[in-house]
């Protein structure tokens, strides 16, 4: 029996119970639910996000459902991750490419939805757009204003000089 | 979808940071001032070498880059000086990324360690300059050097910005140590310009080393009150004209008191906003807090605190009245009639935050504004561990010793109808010492007449106060959040719901009571709905229905257990009806 996932413009997709249960969210809103065949709201979710986040299910749906301790396996425990982005799967590659702004919406939903290794995609993208970057490039990137009061800018970074030492 | 921005989430900010390299933090760090909020954390690392930490055995929070692992320490070898030094001397570079130092919880009552020599941490202690909170914890009184040298480092410090001092004695009355403390601390020199110099850090120091202007904008200073903390806070009060916030624990010479006083009134504070005064009792902090008042003109905003009662912020009126904002009480008995008589006298008309725990009922009924009259409250908290029925009574808008008879007293309504946040909490619900009151006063009496066992009248009284209880609450219309955290009640839609109950003669003491939505229809701005969690708490379908009608702006329930059926079928209505809602 398919399940309805409607997003907040109404729109509707029919996924399988497999594919819906990557999301532990939708896994505990299926259980509960028995055989009723109501769609199921997702208000927070527009039907772009919604279908990029099915895509992702519908690839992933054969996958331990633990996949998040397989990144763990390929990148090491967090704080050994720096720089080990080139690691992600090429199909997880390639979905994650998507312009900043949907990639955020994705990541949200992901949080949303408790799809863990969405979420570690997603903020592994998120990651790279971070990397390497200046503050001017990270503000051009994310098209967010210079709020700093004269001499503040230079105040932080005197404070993490040490840190900015190659 | 995005309303908030992902940073805002604790779990994506920190998989993302997770990745992130030193340099790429820092960098992002520089973007904006959220993003210097968001990546701050991330970057800088707090060491706690407090006393308690620091028997536990290794305290240190993981740095990035460099594992703690070589670190280790015996709780029976172990001291501060040592810790200090050695986590100085192994990771000279992780001290970069601190943000607060606590230390040095070294208590000896060894008299020949009066004049010890200066430990080894200082020296290491000054090549850590990056650091911007330090914190001391029970400073040894009898090693003043050290304590002197900490300070003289520190305040030659050019970052520092906050520095908390605690300096105590193990022993009280018999301290040795007391009189070299009081003459390193007068060797410091003040107003001494004419040797001014400037340090490593290119810092202008005095000849003892001292800044002669540091950049610290908090400060808290607690003191045995056997010192003469003048000659210790003002030094530097007096170097320190960002100062924002100073606080004064067990400060109670007068002189000090005076001296800061008049510093702010000359104009010498001039970011002064906030001053934090701890006593002992109730009655002499507030005196200093009004002497404070009084001396200083932009002395915008006071705290008080003390042992047993601590009071909250007050700012002084162009008339020259203190006014409270806040008051935080975790007495007992003995304070509770004198805060409420200084509230109903001077600060009823400000206060916005009231949090009581432990207070009588007695006095809890001044205090909740049905004498006094609270109309700015937005925050009351109420935590008791008193009979229920006395709390019930009193929230109930009566006040008697012994209520029998509820309709023959006046009822008070509540004022504070600002209310934004309510939790009412019962430490122990003393059902014993209700119905042994009713057992004393009407000995027999049902049984003959009515019928009803002495537990029904007293469940049938509860009952009844708590519809008044309830009704109060329900005036209250811009309230956001309640809470009834650890009180027992079930709540039902109407009385004839359950009316089967009502009389009392099925239900023991254990019972909880039925309490009415109904009276609560008022609540039109609620958001968040906490209830008891222990699984006595049921709400039905019926009951679901009438909140999703009567509580438009409601998002959250907290307390709605799992393995009821009947909150089964009530949270299933809440869901289908409004899907965002948060169940928990």
């Amino acid at each position: 029996m398919p399940i309805i996932l409607q997003a907040y413009d109404d729109k509707e997709f029919k996924v399988d119970k497999q594919t819906a249960e990557r999301s532990l969210v939708l896994k505990s809103m299926i259980e509960r639910a028995g055989d009723s065949i109501a769609p199921i709201p997702l208000p927070k979710l527009s039907s772009l996000v919604l279908e990029k986040v099915i895509m992702f299910c519908k690839h992933h749906k054969a996958d331990q459902v633990d996949k998040s301790k397989d990144y763990e396996d390929i990148l090491g425990p967090r704080k050994m991750r720096n720089g080990l982005i080139r690691d992600m799967d090429e199909w997880d590659k390639e979905f994650i490419k998507v312009d900043k702004d949907l990639l955020m919406d994705i990541v949200m939903a992901a949080n949303f939805l408790d799809i863990k290794n969405l979420l570690d995609i997603g903020c592994l993208a998120i990651a790279y757009m971070l990397t390497g970057k200046t503050p001017e490039e990270i503000r051009a990137t994310f098209g967010i204003p210079k709020d700093f009061a004269p001499g503040e800018e230079e105040r932080i970074e005197q404070e993490h000089a040490w840190a900015l030492r190659p | 979808m995005r309303n908030i921005d992902i940073f805002d989430i604790a779990l994506i900010k920190d998989e993302i940071t997770s990745y992130l390299s030193t340099k790429d933090l820092a960098q992002c760090t520089q973007v904006s001032h959220s993003w210097f909020t968001w990546f701050m954390p991330a970057l800088w690392h707090t060491i706690d070498i407090s006393y308690q930490q620091s028997k536990v055995g290794p305290f240190l929070v993981p740095s990035r880059e460099q594992s703690p692992d070589d670190l280790a320490f015996s709780k029976d070898k172990v001291d501060a000086q040592e810790l200090a030094s050695t986590l100085l001397v192994k990771h000279n570079d992780l001290i970069h990324t601190l943000t607060t130092v606590y230390c040095i919880p070294f208590i000896t009552t060894d008299p020949s360690l009066t004049s010890a020599p200066t430990p080894t941490s200082t020296s290491t202690l000054s090549s850590a300059h990056t650091f911007r909170n330090l914190r001391i914890f029970k400073c040894p009184p009898s090693t003043p050097n050290f304590a002197r040298q900490i300070l003289g480092k520190t305040l030659s410090r050019s970052r520092l910005e906050v520095l908390e001092w605690t300096v105590h004695s193990p022993l009280q009355e018999n301290w040795n140590g007391i009189d070299q403390y009081n003459r390193t601390i007068a060797s410091i020199k003040v107003d001494d310009d004419d040797d001014d110099k400037q340090n490593e850090d290119g810092v202008k120091v005095d000849a003892e080393g001292w800044a002669v202007e540091t950049q610290i904008q908090r400060l808290y200073i607690c003191i045995n009150e056997r010192l003469f903390d003048t000659k210790v806070l003002l030094p530097l009060v007096q170097r320190s004209p960002r100062l924002e916030r100073l606080g004064m624990h067990w400060v109670h010479h007068q002189q000090t008191i005076d001296s800061v006083a008049d510093l702010v009134q000359n104009g010498f504070l001039p970011h002064l906003n906030e001053i934090w005064l701890g006593a002992q009792r109730f009655g002499k902090d507030l005196d200093l807090v009004k002497l404070l008042s009084n001396h200083t003109g932009n002395c915008r905003t006071a705290t008080s605190a003390a042992t047993s009662v601590s009071t909250g912020t007050g700012a002084r009126t162009g008339t020259g009245i203190l006014r409270l904002k806040s008051i935080e009480t975790y007495c007992r008995a003995l304070w509770g009639k004198e805060i409420s008589q200084t509230l109903s006298d001077h600060h009823g008309q400000t206060l916005q935050l009231l949090n009581l725990t432990g207070i009588p009922p007695i006095d809890l009924y001044h205090f909740i504004g049905l004498a006094a009259g609270l109309p700015m409250l937005q925050t009351l908290n109420i935590c008791l561990a008193f009979s229920r029925r006395n709390f019930m009574d009193v929230l109930a808008g009566y006040h008697h010793e012994n209520i029998h008879d509820f309709g023959s007293l006046p009822q008070q309504q509540w004022a504070c109808l600002s209310l934004r946040t309510l939790e009412l909490s019962l430490i122990s619900a003393e059902n014993q010492v209700w119905s042994d009151q009713v057992h004393e006063t009407e000995p027999g009496q049902d049984d003959d007449n009515s019928g009803r066992s002495d537990t029904g009248v007293a469940k049938a009284l509860e009952e009844i106060c708590l519809k008044y209880v309830l009704s109060q609450m329900g005036r209250l219309n811009v309230l956001q959040e309640l809470d009834f955290s650890s009180y027992t009640f079930i709540l039902r839609l109407k009385p004839e719901d359950s009316i089967d109950n009502t009389d009392g003669s099925t239900r023991s003491t254990e019972t909880p009571s039925y309490a009415y939505l109904e009276h609560l229809a008022g609540l039109k701005n609620l958001r968040g709905l906490c209830l008891k969690s222990d699984g006595d708490v049921a709400l039905g379908a019926a009951e679901a229905k009438w909140i999703l009608a009567h509580w438009p702006r409601l998002v959250e329930i907290q307390g709605l257990m799992k393995w009821s059926g009947e909150n089964n079928e009530a949270m299933n209505v809440l869901r289908t009806g409004r899907p965002w809602i948060s169940i928990c």
